[in-house]
C-alpha cells in the first residue's frame, strides 16, 4: 500500500483490541467464511445448473474454486507463521496515545441509520440530521459550524450531484424534493 | 507513434472543459495531497463517481491530475509541519523540513513543487515514448500471455516493498475471489449471487473502492482522536526564485526522474521506494558539505522529482498493458473500463485518441502544477488549519452520494459500508488493502484469460509451458513468490550462518 | 449531450424555490433510461436519442449503464422501479427474448409497454483481410466440413445473439469450431490477427473501424438493406452452401424503448409523442447512418407482432448452441 497508506497507519491504533489470542486470528478464521461458501455454492447451485463441469466454458466454479483453495492454503500458512512468530509481533499494534473505540463506533452507526433512513426521509431531511449528528458525536460544540455545515453540505450536494449531474436523490417516502 | 497518438488526443483533449477539469483536478489533488492522512488514492476515490458524468478523456484528465497534484501535494505538509501528507512525502522530510527550520519554507516549497512538475513532466515524456512501444510488443500476446501477466503484476504488488507479504497475497487473491461474485463472463452461470439480482455484476468498484478505503480512513481518523485541534501553520510566501534553485540541479533532477520513473513502472514498487532510492543515490554523489539531512536542497529535488516522475511510470504498464502498478493505478485503470476502453494493446489500435488525451492530460496536469503550486500555496496552507472535525463530514458524504450516484442503487450504499466495515477490519490486524482493489480489477481479466488459454490449448494446462513468453513470465512469477514466501527467513539464516561463522 | 447543466447548478445554489410536492404535469423532473450494456457505440446511441427526446420534454433523460447477466440485471432494474412513466427500458432483443427463452429471467416482452423500435444491428463472418485460406464464405464451409472441430472463432460472449447467429449456420452446414468467448470484439480482434482465432463475428460499426484488418465473408440476413449498409458483401440467403433459418430481425441485434406495464396512459402518451419527434430528428438519423446501424422506428401497434416473431424464430434457434456444444464434444 505504498501510496495509499495514510499516516494514521504509522501512529497504531488499536488499544481497544481485546487481548484474548484468538482475535489476532480473527482474519483468517472469518476468511475462511467466503472459501465455504464458494465450495458451498460450487456443490449446490452451480453443480445443479450444470455449471461446475464440462469445459471451460461451461465450468465457472473450476476458478473460484482454485482461488478458495489457495487462499485457504495461504491463511492456514498465515495462522501458522503467527503462531510461531510469538504474541508480541503479530497484528495488535501498540496503541496510540488517543484512541476512541466508543466515538468511533457512534460515527459508524450513524453511517449505518443514514444508509437505512435515506430512502425512508429523503435526502433532503435525511442529511442536515446526519451531518448535524456527526458533528455533534466527534465533539464539534461551535454553534456557527453546527448550523452552518448541515445546510451547507445539504445544499453543495444538492447543486452537484443533482443540478450538476441530474442524479435522482432519494425523495423518501414523503417525496420532498426540490426540482432544479 | 507516440506523437501520433498526442496529435489525436489533442482533439478530445483540447476542449475547455477537459482543460479545466485537469486544473480542477490538480487543484484538489493538491489540497488531497497537503491533507495528513489523505493521499492521492483518497483524492481519485472521492471524485470517481463524479467523473463519470464526464466525457471520458475529460474524466480522465481529472483523475489523472489528482494523482499528480495528490502525489505533490504531501510535500507542503512534510515541510512545514515535518508531517508529511502522503506516505510517498516521507522522503521530503529528510532535507524539507530541516530547511524550513532554517527560515527556508517558502523556497523548500517552491523547489518540491519545481521539481515536482520537472519530474512529472520528464517521466511523462518516457510514458509517451514507451507505452505505445510496449503496447505494439504486447500485440504478439494471446490469453495465455496476459494471464501470466495479470498474475505477476498481482503477485509483485503483494511482495515488493511490504513488511507482510503473506498477507498481502491474502487480500489479493480475497480481491480476485470479489471480482468472481456476479455473472460469469463466458457461461453466464450467475455465481454467489444468492438470489440477489443487484449482484448480477457484481459488487461496483467503486462501492468496493469507497467502503475499503474511504469509509475505513474516516473510522480510523474518528478513533485516533485529535479532530477538534488545528496546526498552527506559519505563513509561507513562494518566490519564483525557487525555479533559479532548481536550475543548480540538473543532474540530479534527471536522475532522480529517471529512477522515479524506473520504479513507478514496476508493479508494487511505486512512489515511496522511487523516493528513497533516489534520494540514496543523491546523497551517495553529494560532497559532505551540501549537508544532507540539514536542508540540502538537493534532497528536496531528488525526493519530488522522483515520485511524481513514478506516477508517470505506473501508467506505463497500466496504459500498454494493462497492468497496473498500485492501487491508484488500478482506480484509474478500472475508470477507463467502465468507459468502455480497455487498456492495453486495444486502447493505442482503437482509441489512440483516448490514449493521447491522457498522455496530454498527465503533461498538462505537471505544468498545471507548477503554476496551481506558486499561485496558490497559500490556500493550500490555509487547508491544514482545517479541523478535522469539519472534514469528516464532508469526505462522509462524498462517499455515500458518490456511491449513490452511480447507479441511484441504495444497495451498492449497503455494499460500501460492508467493504468498509471489512477495510476497518483487515487494517486493523495488518492487511494491505491495495491487493483487494488490484485483485478485483484485474480478477475478470485474470478468470477469462485462464479459460481461455485452456479452450485454445489442444491437451490442458500445457499451453501455460509449452509457449516461450508465458513461460518466463511465469517462471518469474513464481521466482517473486518464493522470494515474498521465503526470502526474508533465507536472509535471517544466511545472517546468522555467516555470523557463526565469524 | 449536456454534460453540465449550468443553469440549474445555479439554481440549486440559490435554492429559493420551496420543495414542491404538487402534480404538476408530465414530466415534472429527470427521465432515467435503464441501458443493459457497458458504455460503448450502442450506449451513445441510445444517449443520442435520450438527447433528442430531452430537448422535446424539456426535461433531462439520462441513460444508466446497468449491465450484467446479459442485459437481465437492467431488465429487472427497469421491472422494480415505480412504473410512473420515469423509467424506460432500452429492450434489448438479448434480455428480452433470448434470456427469457432460456429462462434465465421470469418475464418477457409482454411485461412492458412499448415507445417505438430504436436501433438494429446486423451481423456478419468476418475473417483477417490477409487469410487466404478463406477467399470467401462456401470455403469456410468446405474448410470445417475438411476439419471439424478444427477452427476458432468468436462472437465476443458465449450466448449472445451473433453467437445464435453462428450456432445456426454451424447446424444449417453440419460443421462446428471452438468458440472463445471475449468481453469485447476489440480485444479478440486482436487475437484473430495474432493467429489464435480463425474467424469470427462482426457488425458493421466494428467492421468499418478495422477496414485495414478485416474482410466480410457473409452477412447473416436475407435483408437487402443489411446488404447496402456492410457495404455489398454477399448476404447467406443467397449462399449455395447452407439453408440459412434465421430471416428478418431475428439474426440481428435490436431494442425498443419501453416502460413498466402499469405506467398511466397519459404518461405513455407523452413519451411516445417525444420518441417520434425525436425519431425524426436529422441528427439522430444522422448518426444511426454514421455508426451503420439501420434506425427501426417501429410504432408501438407493431410491437407485439414483430417481437412474437423474432421469439418464435429464436425459440428453435437458441438450440443450435446446445447442437453446438453437443458436436463439439463428440469430436474432441
Amino acid at each position: 500500500m505504498a501510496r495509499s497508506k495514510p499516516p494514521s497507519d504509522a501512529t497504531q491504533l488499536g488499544s481497544g483490541l481485546p487481548k484474548h489470542p484468538i482475535w489476532r486470528h480473527m482474519p483468517a478464521v472469518l476468511l475462511t467464511v467466503p472459501c465455504g461458501l464458494v465450495f458451498y455454492e460450487a456443490a449446490t447451485t452451480l453443480t445443479e445448473q450444470g455449471y461446475a463441469s464440462g469445459t471451460p466454458i461451461s465450468n465457472a466454479a473450476l476458478y473460484p474454486r482454485l482461488l478458495a483453495g489457495v487462499l485457504l492454503a495461504l491463511l492456514a500458512l498465515q495462522v501458522v507463521s503467527d503462531v510461531r512468530s510469538g504474541p508480541e509481533a503479530a497484528g495488535a499494534e501498540p496503541a496510540a496515545a488517543p484512541d476512541r473505540p466508543g466515538q468511533m463506533a457512534y460515527a459508524a452507526l450513524g453511517m449505518v441509520a443514514y444508509v437505512l433512513l435515506l430512502p425512508v426521509l429523503g435526502f433532503l431531511l435525511a442529511t442536515p440530521v446526519f451531518v448535524l449528528a456527526l458533528l455533534l458525536t466527534l465533539g464539534d460544540r461551535n454553534p456557527v459550524t453546527l448550523a452552518a455545515l448541515p445546510l451547507g453540505v445539504t445544499l453543495g450536494c444538492l447543486a452537484v450531484f443533482q443540478g450538476l449531474f441530474n442524479v435522482n436523490l432519494p425523495r423518501g417516502l414523503l417525496g420532498i424534493a426540490v426540482n432544479l | 507513434m507516440g506523437i501520433d497518438a498526442l496529435i489525436a488526443g489533442w482533439e478530445l483533449f483540447g476542449t475547455p472543459l477537459a482543460i479545466a477539469m485537469t486544473i480542477f483536478g490538480c487543484f484538489l489533488g493538491l489540497i488531497i495531497g497537503v491533507m495528513p492522512g489523505l493521499g492521492p488514492l483518497m483524492g481519485i476515490i472521492l471524485l470517481l463517481p463524479a467523473v463519470f458524468h464526464l466525457p471520458p478523456v475529460a474524466a480522465m484528465g481529472a483523475l489523472i491530475a489528482i494523482f499528480v497534484g495528490g502525489s505533490c501535494g504531501g510535500a507542503v505538509s512534510a515541510i512545514v509541519l515535518r508531517i508529511p501528507g502522503t506516505p510517498i512525502a516521507a522522503a521530503t522530510l529528510l532535507d524539507g523540513y530541516p530547511m524550513a527550520q532554517k527560515g527556508r519554507a517558502g523556497e523548500a516549497i517552491g523547489l518540491a513543487i519545481s521539481a515536482s512538475a520537472v519530474g512529472g513532466i520528464i517521466g511523462g515524456i518516457i510514458l509517451i515514448a514507451l507505452a505505445p512501444v510496449l503496447a505494439d510488443f504486447a500485440l504478439r500476446f494471446g490469453p495465455p500471455e496476459y494471464f501470466a501477466l495479470t498474475l505477476l503484476g498481482l503477485i509483485a504488488i503483494a511482495v515488493v516493498g511490504r513488511e507482510a507479504p503473506l498477507k498481502g497475497f491474502i487480500t489479493g487473491v480475497l480481491g480476485l475471489l470479489i471480482a468472481t461474485i456476479g455473472t460469469d463472463a463466458i457461461s453466464n452461470a450467475q455465481r454467489f449471487t444468492f438470489g440477489h439480482f443487484e449482484l448480477s455484476s457484481g459488487f461496483h468498484i467503486v462501492a468496493i473502492v469507497v467502503g475499503l478505503f474511504a469509509v475505513s480512513e474516516v473510522l480510523f481518523q474518528v478513533r485516533g482522536g485529535g479532530l477538534l485541534e488545528a496546526p498552527k501553520v506559519p505563513r509561507v510566501r513562494i518566490s519564483l526564485f525557487s525555479l533559479v534553485l532548481l536550475l543548480k540541479h540538473p543532474v540530479n533532477l534527471v536522475r532522480s526522474s529517471a529512477i522515479g520513473t524506473f520504479f513507478g513502472s514496476l508493479p508494487g514498487a511505486g512512489g515511496v521506494i522511487s523516493a528513497f532510492s533516489s534520494y540514496a543515490v543523491a546523497k551517495a554523489q553529494a560532497r559532505p558539505e551540501d549537508g544532507y539531512g540539514e536542508g540540502a536542497e538537493g534532497g528536496v529535488v531528488a525526493t519530488e522529482a522522483a515520485n511524481n516522475a513514478s506516477a508517470g511510470g505506473t501508467l506505463i504498464p497500466t496504459m500498454a498493458l494493462g497492468v497496473p502498478g498500485d492501487a491508484s493505478a488500478a482506480v484509474l485503470m478500472s475508470a477507463l473500463i467502465l468507459f468502455g476502453y480497455f487498456p492495453g494493446p486495444e486502447l493505442f489500435e482503437q482509441n489512440l485518441d483516448v490514449a493521447g488525451g491522457m498522455f496530454l492530460a498527465y503533461i498538462f496536469a505537471n505544468v498545471a502544477l507548477a503554476g496551481l503550486g506558486f499561485l496558490m500555496t497559500p490556500v493550500f496552507l490555509s487547508v491544514l488549519r482545517l479541523r478535522k472535525v469539519h472534514l469528516l463530514p464532508v469526505v462522509v458524504m462524498l462517499s455515500v452520494m458518490g456511491t449513490f450516484a452511480l447507479q441511484s442503487s441504495v444497495f451498492d450504499l449497503w455494499s460500501m459500508l460492508g467493504f468498509g466495515a471489512l477495510g476497518y477490519f483487515l487494517r486493523l490486524h495488518g492487511y494491505p488493502l491495495a491487493p483487494i482493489v488490484i485483485g478485483v480489477v484485474l480478477g475478470p481479466i485474470c478468470e477469462s484469460n485462464f479459460r481461455r488459454s485452456l479452450l485454445i490449448s489442444r491437451d490442458g494446462l500445457s499451453i501455460f509451458w509449452e509457449r516461450e513468453i508465458t513461460f518466463t513470465i511465469l517462471l518469474v512469477t513464481v521466482l517473486v513468490v518464493l522470494w515474498g514466501l521465503v526470502g526474508k527467513g533465507v536472509s535471517r539464516w544466511l545472517k546468522r550462518q555467516f555470523q557463526r561463522a565469524t | 449531450m449536456p454534460i453540465f447543466n449550468l443553469k440549474s447548478a445555479l439554481a440549486g445554489l440559490a435554492l429559493a424555490a420551496a420543495a414542491t410536492t404538487a402534480q404538476a404535469e408530465f414530466p415534472e423532473r429527470d427521465i432515467e433510461v435503464i441501458f443493459p450494456w457497458p458504455p460503448g457505440v450502442t450506449m451513445t446511441s441510445s444517449q443520442v436519442m435520450a438527447e433528442a427526446m430531452s430537448e422535446e420534454l424539456g426535461v433531462n433523460v439520462t441513460v444508466i449503464s446497468t449491465p450484467g447477466g446479459t442485459g437481465v440485471k437492467a431488465m429487472e432494474t427497469a421491472m422494480n422501479r415505480p412504473a410512473d412513466g420515469y423509467t424506460i427500458f432500452d429492450g434489448w432483443v438479448a434480455p428480452m427474448v433470448v434470456q427469457s427463452l432460456l429462462g434465465n429471467i421470469d418475464a418477457d416482452h409482454t411485461a412492458f409497454t412499448p415507445l417505438y423500435a430504436l436501433g438494429a444491428v446486423p451481423n456478419s463472418v468476418i475473417v483477417r483481410a490477409d487469410d487466404d485460406r478463406f477467399p470467401d464464405f462456401e470455403s469456410l464451409v468446405q474448410y470445417m466440413k475438411d476439419n471439424p472441430g478444427d477452427l476458432r472463432y468468436t462472437s465476443g460472449a458465449y450466448g449472445n445473439l451473433p453467437h445464435v447467429g453462428l450456432a445456426n449456420m454451424f447446424k444449417a452446414t453440419d460443421t462446428v469450431a471452438q468458440h472463445v468467448p471475449y468481453a469485447g470484439l476489440e480485444e479478440a480482434l486482436k487475437d484473430m490477427r495474432g493467429g489464435i482465432l480463425d474467424f469470427m463475428a462482426g457488425n458493421p460499426g466494428f467492421v468499418r473501424a478495422n477496414s485495414e484488418h478485416v474482410r466480410v465473408l457473409t452477412a447473416l440476413s436475407d435483408l437487402q438493406s443489411v446488404q447496402d449498409i456492410f457495404g455489398g458483401v454477399p448476404l447467406i440467403a443467397e449462399s449455395e452452401a447452407v439453408d440459412y433459418p434465421l430471416t428478418g430481425l431475428a439474426p440481428m441485434g435490436w431494442s425498443w424503448y419501453v416502460v413498466p406495464n402499469g405506467t398511466p396512459e397519459e404518461h405513455v402518451e407523452v413519451l411516445r409523442e417525444a420518441m417520434a419527434a425525436a425519431l425524426e430528428r436529422p441528427e439522430v438519423k444522422g448518426y444511426f447512418e454514421s455508426i451503420g446501424r439501420p434506425l427501426l422506428g417501429y410504432p408501438p401497434e407493431d410491437y407485439i407482432e414483430t417481437v412474437d416473431a423474432v421469439r418464435e424464430q429464436l425459440s428453435t434457434a437458441t438450440d443450435a448452441i446446445e447442437w453446438e456444444a453437443e458436436k463439439l464434444g463428440s469430436i474432441q
